[in-house]
């Protein structure tokens, strides 16, 4: 049936699709191969992108059909093109997913667009896309009616910067990790000890709970980072000769990072905006606002540190990289109930 | 004395500190989000962690002594620093140094130079600035003068933030009220600290007209909406204003604002009823007279009284019993047309709702939002600008030979700077 998720596993497939390609690339080096998967990664895009037109469409029927059910009158045209259009494809957590693996692959498009060299970065952005969608696509995509806190036009803004700021994150952290692997001034030891003992800190921090699909989606990603330090420090392979330069990987990452701080500041603003409109604070200290606060102050915090010339590079990247697990725990961990609950509650399932 | 101030001064300008503020800053706000804010932590009298909490006031973080310190010496530090570098900021940005010499080479400066025939003019953009010496000619061009305020701005409107949290958190208040349907209150319930709640008067009245629930088949909430009407006095039967709030959409009236929060049905399970009469809905309860605006002489009496409900009457539907001054008759929800009373209308009989309304008075709103805005125009200026400067000059050594240097700076993303300088050089030097 043509549907929605019928688009989203097609551009699931393209996106394995590209990664093969990008992987394969590596050795060969031909720029006709790279433009060609390119082309491939944009056409799956834009496929997501009809498929995320679907399901507004989808959820906008199912808004109509429950509205008309509870025997109430659609009163004009343009009361039933409200309906239609008031519930946005990124209300709850299937949705956010798969919205967030369209913003990174967004992000990486222009990232290959704008820099030669990042279709290295974009295999392992690609990776965190696919984590996403098949995460997505474990929960059955049922849309329930929009909770009423979630009408307002507000939505639409906060939910689309979120997934840019956060998606952009994500990706400067990726290159600030390719940094450290290639730079020359950190051991491999060193590397190692650290790659692991975050991997044993997530897997401590998840402990006290069961561990859902979502927590082991985290752990898998962590470890595919651990075993690629390790694949790409101890191999023989000249490094250098495959990745992007030190100064390229730093400026994609600055340059990422300026995108999420504007967006998240957007975030936060829009939030604030919405907030005050409908719950009468514009602040509240919730969780989910107080994660938002964090993850700017965290970028807040990398700007400042290349401000003092005392700190290296290296030192900054690690503050890029540590972006990262607090978008997870910001975005992500708050759904899913890391934290005390919050106002954010509905985007729990 | 002097030297205790400068050392106090020198404290406060140091990006150290704002780094170890802004790590504390976040170590707090990540221990924070684990505690749910509406909820506060309660520890056994034994536990370890009471003197802890005591002392940290850990069941309220954003408010305790702490905190607030943070956020204090974050502020100070911000306008010390401003302060220690706004002026050189100016001046270089304000009144640039023109001419090329070797000290304005920094290490993400660009330098090219070379021997040609002739000079293409203008070098950069017709805007560009020149002057002749004895012997050299010097030309200078600039692009986003004001880039690198916009750092200052962003931090500047971060002041201007603090500034509106805090007058809103001291002048400011929030607080309930619940209003049953066809009521009028003026009474709002206010949390204070420590469990402890007081009223405050408005001096003024709010009536919920009526209350609509709005679910769906599985019971679930679609929406809500509240019809609210401010009136001068209880008795006064005309209203300032009248809305319809719902989630998302307040009513703004005398700088307060109402929003529709919650809601609860009564603990007497009362009905109201909806009636047209004259074609005008009046939402009206059980034995209660209320009047209407007089048609011509239909009814000499303008008071209207229901005075009974039958859920089924004769197994004709819903009805009410209805009592003017000198009638009593019954009124079919469901009355075929031909029996229907030309006047009065039953659309429908519902349960009693009270309305949950917050109420806010939040004054630095204004202040918070202009914050807002300077942020985001801050942010435009300091991440999409660039402060790039040009600088060239010209020696002519015979009439046909020219030595040509080419020099530029830029202030951030040196890797796109040099491309677009080396496209410059490519365009006068490499001809």
């Amino acid at each position: 049936m043509f549907s929605s998720t019928y688009l989203y596993n097609t551009s699931s497939l393209l996106y394995v699709i590209v990664l093969f390609g990008y992987l394969l690339n590596i050795g060969i080096k031909s720029s006709t191969l790279k433009k060609i998967f390119t082309t491939i990664l944009s056409i799956g895009f834009i496929i997501q992108s009809i498929g995320i037109a679907l399901r507004w469409l989808e959820s906008g029927l199912v808004e109509v059909h429950s509205f008309l059910a509870s025997s109430n009158e659609i009163q004009s045209r343009l009361h039933y093109l409200v309906l239609l259009t008031q519930h946005p494809p990124w209300s709850d957590l299937y949705e956010i997913m798969i919205f967030m693996s369209w913003g990174i692959i967004f992000v990486s498009l222009i990232c290959e667009m704008k820099w030669e060299n990042a279709s290295f970065i974009n295999i392992f952005s690609l990776l965190f896309s696919l984590v996403a969608l098949g995460l997505a696509s474990l929960n059955k995509g049922i849309t329930k009616p929009l909770v009423p806190a979630l009408k307002s036009w507000w939505i639409m803004i906060h939910v689309i910067s979120a997934s840019i700021a956060y998606a952009a994150g994500i990706i400067a952290a990726i290159s600030s990790l390719l940094f450290l692997i290639s730079s020359k001034s950190i051991s491999t030891r060193s590397l190692l000890i650290g790659s692991l003992s975050t991997f044993v800190l997530f897997l401590l921090l998840l402990m006290p709970d069961y561990y859902s699909s979502w927590d082991l989606a985290l752990l898998f990603v962590i470890f595919i980072g651990c075993v690629l330090i390790m694949v790409i420090r101890l191999s023989s392979i000249n490094h250098s000769s495959i990745m992007p330069s030190q100064t390229q990987l730093d400026h994609i990452s600055y340059s990422n990072i300026l995108i999420s701080f504007s967006f998240t500041t957007v975030v936060l603003i829009t939030g604030c905006l919405w907030a005050h409109y409908a719950w009468g604070r514009y602040w509240g200290w919730d969780p989910k606002e107080t994660g938002a606060l964090l993850i700017w102050l965290t970028y807040a915090f990398y700007l400042h540190t290349r401000l003092n010339y005392e700190w290296s590079l290296e030192k900054s990247s690690l503050i890029s990289i540590l972006g990262f697990f607090i978008i997870i725990a910001g975005f992500l961990g708050v759904n899913l109930g890391w934290f005390s609950y919050g106002l954010h509650s509905y985007g729990r399932s | 004395m002097f030297k205790y101030y400068n050392i106090i001064f020198n404290f406060f300008v140091s990006l150290k500190l704002t780094l170890t503020l802004l790590f504390f800053l976040l170590l707090s706000l990540f221990i924070s989000m684990f505690f749910d804010p509406s909820i506060p932590i309660s520890f056994d009298n034994s536990s370890p962690l009471n003197p802890l909490n005591d002392i940290f006031e850990l069941d309220d973080i954003f408010h305790s002594w702490w905190f607030t310190l943070i956020i204090l010496l974050l502020a100070l530090n911000l306008i010390a620093c401003s302060i220690i570098r706004f002026p050189k900021i100016w001046n270089d940005s304000m009144i640039p140094y023109k001419r090329l010499d070797s000290f304005i080479l920094r290490k993400s400066s660009e330098y090219a130079n070379g021997y040609l025939k002739q000079i293409k003019m203008p070098l950069f953009n017709s805007a560009e600035y020149k002057w002749k010496d004895n012997n050299a000619e010097y030309i200078f061009f600039e692009k986003h003068k004001f880039a690198r305020f916009g750092v200052y701005i962003i931090h500047f409107s971060l002041l201007v933030i603090m500034l509106g949290s805090i007058l809103t958190s001291q002048f400011g208040f929030e607080g309930i009220m619940f209003i049953p349907e066809g009521k009028s209150s003026n009474m709002i319930q206010i949390q204070g600290p420590n469990k402890s709640s007081f009223l405050h008067h408005l001096n003024f009245q709010v009536r919920c007209n009526h209350f609509h629930l709005n679910t769906y088949l599985s019971g679930d909430i679609n929406s809500y909406e509240s019809n609210l009407s401010i009136l001068k006095n209880k008795k006064d039967h005309s209203p300032i204003l009248s809305k319809t709030i719902k989630l998302n959409d307040p009513l703004y009236y005398y700088g307060y604002t109402f929003y529709q929060e919650s809601f609860k049905p009564l603990k007497k399970k009362k009905h109201v009823f909806f009636l047209k009469v004259n074609n005008e809905l009046y939402v009206t309860s059980l034995k209660e007279t209320f009047h209407y605006k007089c048609p011509v002489n239909k009814l000499k009496d303008k008071s209207i009284k229901i005075v009974k409900y039958f859920k089924d009457y004769y197994s004709l539907g819903e009805a009410i019993q209805i009592k003017t001054q000198d009638d009593i008759f019954i009124i079919l929800k469901n009355a075929p047309n031909n029996y229907s009373h030309d006047l009065i209308k039953f659309i429908k009989a519902d349960y009693q709702y009270a309305t949950g309304i917050k109420v806010c008075k939040t004054p630095g709103i204004t202040l918070v939002f202009l914050g807002f805005a300077i942020m985001l125009l801050g942010l435009m200026i300091a991440f999409r600008m660039n402060q790039r400067r040009y600088y060239a000059k010209i020696i002519k050594i015979t009439e046909k030979k020219y030595y040509l240097s080419l020099a530029g700076t830029c202030n951030r993303f040196p890797q796109a700077f040099k491309k677009e300088f080396n496209s410059i050089v490519f365009k006068h030097l490499f001809i």
